[in-house]
Order: C-alpha cells, then sequence, then structure tokens
C-alpha cells in the first residue's frame, strides 16, 4: 500500500473511532440546545440542579461501570446504598457516633459488601447476577432488620453541605464527582491495574495466560463498585438529612441505562469513564425538562425504558460489521 | 468439472481503515476442489464471507449456478447452497453433535413445540456415514477432538443439502492423519459434483486435494490456474512476491547456558504421567505427537494453567510453587497458548495493548502511569518485524485477519521479557513467508540465551527450529532426539509407540 494511502486510509479510522466515542457527546450537546429553547431550563439555577442531582448518580454509575467492564454485573448497589444510608444515619443520630468515624465504619462495611460479592463470583463460581441479586436481598433484610423500614432523620445539618452546598455557583456535589470521574479516567486508562479491567472484560482466559491475577481484579471491580455506591448513598442522604432505606430502589435501572449510554459493552471489556458520566448528564437532562414540560412520573419512566431499548439497539447493530 | 457452480465478478470490499478485496474474480466448478491461497490479510476469509452472505460487497456481482444473487445474508446464501466452514470453529459446546448439525433447523424435523432428537440423531447418522465419519450423533461435542469437532462442521454444512461448501484453514490443527481422513471425506464430496473452496497455509497439502490454484495478494486476485501447472515454489513467488530459502538451524552448543527449567515425575490426571526433563538456556526443545498425546497439558501444568498431581518444577535450580499463570510469569516462564481464539487474543483491545499486556511493568512512568506512547512504539516493533498487516498499531484485534491475529499473539510472548518461552502451535493460521520470519525471531530469541521449547503437530517447523526433540505419546514421553537424529520416521514411530 502506497504511503498516502495508508495516511488518508488512517484518518479515515481514526475519524471512525473519533465518531464511535463521542457519539454520546454530540447527541447529548444537541439534546442540550434543544432543551435550552425552553427559558425555564436554561437558567443558572436550572442547569446547576442538574449537575448536581447527576454527580451522585454518576459516582454511583461509575462504580457499576467497572463491575461490567470486567463483564460482570453487580445488582447489589440497590442495597448497598439503602445499608449504608440507613446505618450511617442511626451510627450519627441514634448512637451518638461522629460522623467522620460513622462514615469511615460504613466506608468498611461497603469494601465488606464488595468482598463478598467478588468472592462468591471469583470463588464460589456463582454467575455474579444471581450471587449480587442474593447479597441485595441479604442487605435489604439486614437493613430493615435495624431500622424496622422506617427512616432515620435528625442527621445534622451541616451534613447538607455535601448535596446542597455551593463553592459560588458551583455545587460541592459537582467538585466531588468531577475530582472521582478524573481519579478513575486515570485509573482506569492510565495505569496497569486499570488496563487488566479491559483486558479480563475482553477475554478472561486470555488476561489469565498473560499473568494477569484475574481473580485479584474481579475482586477489586466489586469494591470498586460497592465503595462508590457508599459515597453516592451518603450524597442522596445528605439530600434529606435521613436514612432511608428505599433510597436506592429505582437506581439500577437509572444507572444501567447510563452505562449503556456511554458507550459501556455490556458484555465487557468496553467502555469509558468519560462516556460514564456524559451518559449521566445526558439522562438527567432528559428527565429535567421532562419535569419542566409536566411529563408524569409514569410517561417518564416509559420513556426512559424508550431510550435504553434504542440505545442497545444501535449499539448492537453496530457491532455487526 | 463442467459448469460455474460460483462466478463471483469484479468484487470489491473496504473496510474503515482497509481495501480488503480490490476488484475479484473467483470460479468454481463443480466436481472441483478449488484452492485459495495467500499471504495472511490477502482477502481469502474476506472474499468467502462475502459469498456467504455474512459480509456485504461493495461491488461486483455474483452469480451461483448462472443465477445472479444478492447474497444479503447468511440465510440467502444456504438457501442459494453454500455453506462454510469458519476459521475458527463455530460449535456449541454443551449440546450433542446432532443437535449441532440442526441447529435452527429443528423444525423440519421435528414439531416446533416439543423437539425429539429421535429425528435429528437419526438423520445425523445418515449424513455422517453418507461422507463416511465415524461419530455417534448422541455424544456432546465438548467430549470431541477438534479433528472430530471438525467433521461435524462439514456434517452441518451438508445438513443444508449445500452445493458449495467453503472450508477456511480446515487443517490448521489436525495432525496429518487426521488431514488424511479429511482428504477421504473431501474426494468423496467432490465425487458427489458438489463445488468445494479450500482455503490453507499449508502449500504442500494442494497437491494432494485441490484442482485448481487461486493466489490473492493484498486485496488483489493474482492469478488462476490448474493444480497439475504449478509447483510450490512458484505458489510461494506468486503469494509473497519474493523467494523464500528454508535455512536448516545452526546451534553451538557450547553456547547453552545452565539448566532453565527442569521437570522431574510430573504427573496429572491421565494426560500428565510421569513425565521428566530439562531445558537449558539457548535450548530450542521441540514437542512432538499425535494430538492427544498430553503435550499441551503438559505444559499447561507447568505453566500453572492447570493443577499438577504431584512432581516438582525447578526454575534456574530452585523448586518453585507455581499455582496458577500469575505466578508462572513471575518465575520468567511465559505460555502461548494453541487456542488463538479463546485463550490468545483480547479482541476487544487494540494491537499495541494486547502486546503488552504480559510486561505492562515495564511501561509504567513515576512508577503508575502507562507510557502509551512507549507501548506503540514497542508494538510498532514487532508489526514491522512480524509483518503484521493492519493500517495501525490502535486497530482492534478484531478487525485483523486470523494470521495477523495470530501473529500478534506471538509478538506478544515474543517480547514479553520471558525468559522461559513455551510456543505451544506458534505458527497456526500463519503464512509461509511470516513464519520464516518468526522462525529466525525466535532462534534470535535462543541465541540471546532464553529457553524455548516449541510444541508443533508440524514435522518441518520441529526439525526447522530445534535442537532436540522429545516426542510424547498417551501422556508420557516415549522418546528424545538430538538434532542429528531428528528425522520425521524416527519421530513418527516414537509418536505412535505406546508408552512401556
Ligand atoms: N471487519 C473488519 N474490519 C476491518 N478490517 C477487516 C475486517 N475484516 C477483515 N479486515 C481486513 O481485511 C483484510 C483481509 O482480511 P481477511 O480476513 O480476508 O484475510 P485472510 O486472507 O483470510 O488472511 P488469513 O490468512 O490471516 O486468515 C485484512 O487486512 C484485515 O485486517
Ligand atoms: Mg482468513
Amino acid at each position: 500500500m502506497s504511503n498516502s494511502k495508508q495516511k488518508s486510509i488512517n484518518s479515515g479510522l481514526r475519524l471512525k473511532t473519533f465518531l464511535n466515542d463521542w457519539m454520546i457527546v454530540f447527541l447529548f450537546i444537541i439534546l442540550f440546545a434543544l432543551s435550552c429553547l425552553n427559558p425555564n431550563f436554561r437558567t443558572t439555577t436550572n442547569i446547576m440542579n442538574i449537575l448536581r442531582q447527576a454527580s451522585f448518580v454518576a459516582i454511583i454509575a461509575m462504580g457499576e461501570f467497572f463491575v461490567i467492564l470486567v463483564g460482570h454485573m453487580d445488582m447489589s448497589i440497590t442495597s448497598t446504598i439503602n445499608i449504608v444510608s440507613i446505618f450511617f444515619a442511626g451510627f450519627v443520630v441514634n448512637n451518638g457516633i461522629p460522623m467522620g468515624p460513622a462514615f469511615l465504619i460504613v466506608l468498611f462495611m461497603s469494601i465488606f459488601i464488595g468482598i463478598i460479592n467478588g468472592l462468591l463470583v471469583v470463588y464460589g463460581k456463582v454467575p455474579s447476577f444471581i450471587a449480587t441479586l442474593v447479597v441485595m436481598n441479604i442487605l435489604k433484610g439486614l437493613s430493615y432488620i435495624y431500622s424496622g423500614g422506617l427512616p432515620i432523620s435528625g442527621l445534622p445539618s451541616s451534613f447538607g453541605d455535601l448535596a446542597l452546598g455551593k463553592l459560588g455557583v458551583v455545587p460541592y456535589a459537582l467538585i466531588l464527582m468531577v475530582a472521582v470521574a478524573i481519579i478513575l479516567y486515570i485509573f482506569s486508562e492510565h495505569t496497569a491495574v486499570g488496563r487488566s479491567f479491559y483486558a479480563v472484560g475482553g477475554n478472561s482466559e486470555a488476561s489469565k495466560l498473560s499473568g494477569i491475577n484475574i481473580k485479584f481484579v474481579i475482586i477489586l471491580a466489586f469494591v470498586i463498585c460497592a465503595i462508590l455506591s457508599a459515597i453516592g448513598a451518603l450524597g442522596l442522604t445528605s439530600r434529606t438529612l435521613s436514612g432511608n432505606v428505599t433510597l436506592g430502589d429505582n437506581i439500577l435501572f437509572d444507572v444501567m441505562t447510563i452505562c449503556v449510554l456511554g458507550g459501556t459493552s455490556l458484555s465487557g471489556g468496553k467502555g469509558r469513564v468519560v462516556g460514564v458520566v456524559i451518559g449521566t448528564l445526558f439522562l438527567q437532562v432528559i428527565s429535567n425538562i421532562m419535569v419542566i414540560l409536566g411529563v408524569n412520573t409514569y410517561l417518564q419512566w416509559v420513556v426512559k425504558g424508550l431510550i435504553l431499548i434504542v440505545v442497545v439497539l444501535i449499539d448492537s447493530r453496530s457491532k455487526k460489521e | 468439472m463442467d459448469k460455474n457452480l460460483v462466478e463471483m465478478k469484479n468484487i470489491s470490499k473496504a473496510f474503515f481503515g482497509v481495501q480488503a478485496l480490490d476488484n475479484v474474480s473467483f470460479e468454481l466448478s463443480s466436481g472441483e476442489v478449488h484452492a485459495l491461497v495467500g499471504e495472511n490479510g490477502a482477502g481469502k476469509s474476506t472474499l468467502m464471507k462475502i459469498l456467504t452472505g455474512i459480509y456485504q460487497k461493495d461491488s461486483g456481482e455474483v452469480f451461483v449456478d448462472g443465477h445472479k444473487q444478492k447474497l444479503n445474508s447468511v440465510r440467502e446464501s444456504m438457501q442459494a447452497g453454500i455453506s462454510m466452514i469458519h476459521q475458527e470453529l463455530n460449535l456449541v459446546n454443551h449440546l450433542t453433535v446432532a443437535q449441532n448439525i440442526f441447529i435452527g433447523k429443528e423444525s423440519e424435523y421435528s414439531s416446533p413445540f416439543y423437539l425429539n432428537d429421535n429425528k435429528i440423531n437419526q438423520k445425523a447418522k445418515e449424513i455422517c456415514s453418507e461422507i463416511g465419519i465415524d461419530i455417534d450423533p448422541k455424544i456432546l461435542v465438548s467430549e470431541l477432538t477438534v479433528a472430530k469437532q471438525q467433521m461435524v462442521e462439514i456434517a452441518k454444512a451438508l445438513s443444508t443439502d449445500s452445493k458449495i461448501i467453503i472450508m477456511d484453514e480446515p487443517t490448521a490443527s489436525l495432525t496429518n492423519e487426521e488431514i488424511k481422513d479429511l482428504f477421504t471425506v473431501i474426494k468423496r464430496l467432490r465425487k458427489q459434483n458438489k463445488g468445494i473452496i479450500y482455503i490453507s497455509h499449508k502449500l504442500e497439502e494442494l497437491f494432494q486435494i485441490a484442482d485448481r490454484v487461486s493466489v490473492m495478494r493484498d486485496g488483489v486476485m493474482v492469478d488462476s490456474f490448474p493444480i497439475d501447472q504449478a509447483n510450490e515454489d512458484m505458489i510461494i513467488q506468486k503469494m509473497v512476491g519474493r523467494e523464500i530459502k528454508i535455512k536448516p538451524p545452526i546451534f553451538d552448543e557450547s553456547q547453552f547456558g545452565d539448566t532453565a527449567l527442569a521437570v522431574t515425575n510430573l504427573t496429572s490426571g491421565n494426560l500428565v504421567r510421569d513425565i521428566t526433563f530439562s531445558i537449558r538456556y539457548g535450548e530450542i526443545v521441540g514437542f512432538a505427537g499425535l494430538v492427544g498425546a498430553g503435550r499441551s497439558e503438559t505444559m499447561k501444568v507447568i505453566f500453572g494453567a492447570d493443577q499438577k498431581d504431584s512432581g516438582e518444577i525447578k526454575v534456574n535450580g530452585q523448586v518453585v510453587k507455581i499455582n496458577n499463570p500469575y505466578d508462572a510469569v513471575n518465575n520468567g516462564v511465559a505460555y502461548l497458548s494453541e487456542d488463538r481464539k479463546t485463550e490468545g487474543v483480547i479482541t476487544t483491545l487494540p494491537i499495541y495493548e494486547n502486546i503488552s499486556l504480559p510486561k505492562l511493568k515495564d511501561f509504567l512512568d513515576l512508577g503508575f502511569l502507562l507510557n502509551e506512547k512507549k507501548e506503540i512504539k514497542n508494538a510498532e516493533k514487532m508489526i514491522e518485524m512480524l509483518d503484521v498487516r493492519t493500517p495501525s498499531p490502535s486497530q482492534l484485534l478484531q478487525y485483523l485477519s486470523g494470521g495477523n491475529q495470530q501473529k500478534v499473539v506471538v509478538a506478544k510472548w515474543l517480547s514479553s521479557g520471558a525468559k522461559i518461552l513455551i510456543f505451544d502451535e506458534p505458527t497456526r493460521g500463519i503464512d509461509v513467508g511470516a513464519k520464516d520470519q518468526i522462525y529466525d525471531l525466535v532462534q534470535e530469541l535462543a541465541k540471546d540465551g532464553n529457553a524455548i521449547i516449541v510444541i508443533s503437530s508440524e514435522m518441518q517447523e520441529i526439525m526447522r527450529l530445534c535442537n532436540r526433540v522429545l516426542v510424547m505419546a498417551e501422556g508420557r514421553i516415549t522418546g528424545e532426539l538430538d538434532s542429528k537424529d531428528i528425522s520425521q520416521e524416527k519421530i513418527m514411530s516414537l509418536a505412535v509407540n505406546r508408552a512401556n
């Protein structure tokens, strides 16, 4: 092949991967531009609101992203969120433990949950869907036993800053999310361990034979997921200053939609942290505009469901060639 | 051999980044075995995938039996009487032979609401006996050897009454005996006036089985001629555009270093029995034997991918505990698996990430940041050395041709920095020219003081590479041959020898 031909082919290739990687960004820009036609949407307050609300969901979705990346699925995030929320509130409100230590305790709880999930999958050889479903139910049981199913309110108002506080116009939540995203971006795309997540998700057998400790990688994915779920849970809890055993109940669907929207392959090995962040914003803007337009909650579910289907269809069609 | 079964005219096909086929024409008559050869990435598989409706052509025309066909889907192509046995086998392991043969066509043989296997077992038996293969249709595919699985693929192709059967490198993982069986089947098909397109990198086979040969290069059809007007050198010349001289190996035993790997009384299951051998740095030791002799199994135990029952492994004179491949790599042992698809390539990653995977530590800045520029540079060097056909080192592996994927796997281990390298069928699916380059590199690696073990079912490969050969049969080592003694006959007689 001649050199110039090779060059043009190279740039064609680059354009294609570029479009693939960034399609969601273009879609998001279009969506955002259209939404801005509505005067109620384009206010600074509303947009900061969207960013604030998206932040904690994005953090949780980034957790799930790592599990999907290694070719598994974590169904237990809903219950992890619930149990962290209720125990944290319980520790602080009922037992008078200061927030710092209480945070550390729930953090360790989440790490423990992640390890259990990982061990069941890696050593128990239980399909992750089942393993995490079981863990989900156990956690659910535990959090109801602990709280009797009632919310625990009365967290100190300073805790509310996590969700509601601002630096100038910029919400703390957004700053936290961006920081987490940057760390995870570097981790996933520019470190050796991060690279092995992609390898294991792409072909675990080949990765194993390349000397990658795949058991460690899979357990680590579940631990990261659980930790990020816990952080997200605290953020969501701080909005109402109360722990709640149903806090995360509806989040799994959104998180899955976000990951797929962001270009994560459900069979593993493909996807980017940046995609997850954009995916979250995308979904949040759609929810927000639907609220502004007065679409009722149930119809919103339908719309979100359709979005997920459309994205999955586009994804599987583009994979054919 | 009379009328044209297939006529492909001026077919072109481009993928993003690659012009895979450029104005290619191809013909197949009934009762003909038409061989299609060419270097890795020449476009052979792509041309055939167009004929089977997997890819759609950009331009050109296809006639089957004189009728113009669009071939928009696999189904359409099947209805036109075409079926293909792919480069990578496509069987469902946990289904039976008969269930695999009739997959997707069950309803033609039993009620769609209640599947009854009797009918398809019966029918499968008929098809198998028709082509003279002896397989129990009720057995699970996972229990068959690769050769037998290959036969199941052929039976599957015949179950749709295909007139045209395409075989993409069917012999890549077969032994000589098994290849003979396959040829008997192919000859029978030819007698039944079917048309067969036969893709292979083992050129000597063509003279046994083909009637006509077509050569492709860089997406272009170079030439097409009857086999009796051809010889191997001429085919290679047309394929590669240059001559290839086979150099016999030269070893200087005084250059061999200390014992790298010593295995004593290694036993694991039935296929690894009491294995004892050692290899020194600088050596290339071949493992020969029939498929199922336990060679790969032995290596997998040494590499920690399978567990040993008893025995001892020493690396550099020290007893080591290798419980998993991770331990092995840390001890400087590398293993290139014979099974490219499930244990070799990571198709979702680009070439350079595949290559650097076993030694990511070497590409770190500040101890934790991956330096992709360095990775890409290393990959570019390997791509150049092994002549991997790709538009860029960032191309995802899934878009490379089979042989080029194999080259990447070889590149990965050649540059892994491991001191003890185990290559299991390293050149499977690689074209003659590139093979030679790989042999040179492996020999250089040995000269640089690495210890290398090569498992190969290709006698030529063993003789071209190794200074010593161990032959295995039924899980035991049955003999050892020095470089002066290595000959095809001696290896064969040891390989069929019952262990005593
Ligand atoms: N889906 C695809 N996307 C992009 N490029 C592709 C795709 N499939 C094949 N190619 C490219 O087309 C060219 C021809 O590939 P093909 O698989 O036909 O080669 P081949 O002759 O069968 O080689 P081999 O002997 O290695 O099997 C190669 O350069 C390959 O990289
Ligand atoms: Mg091919």
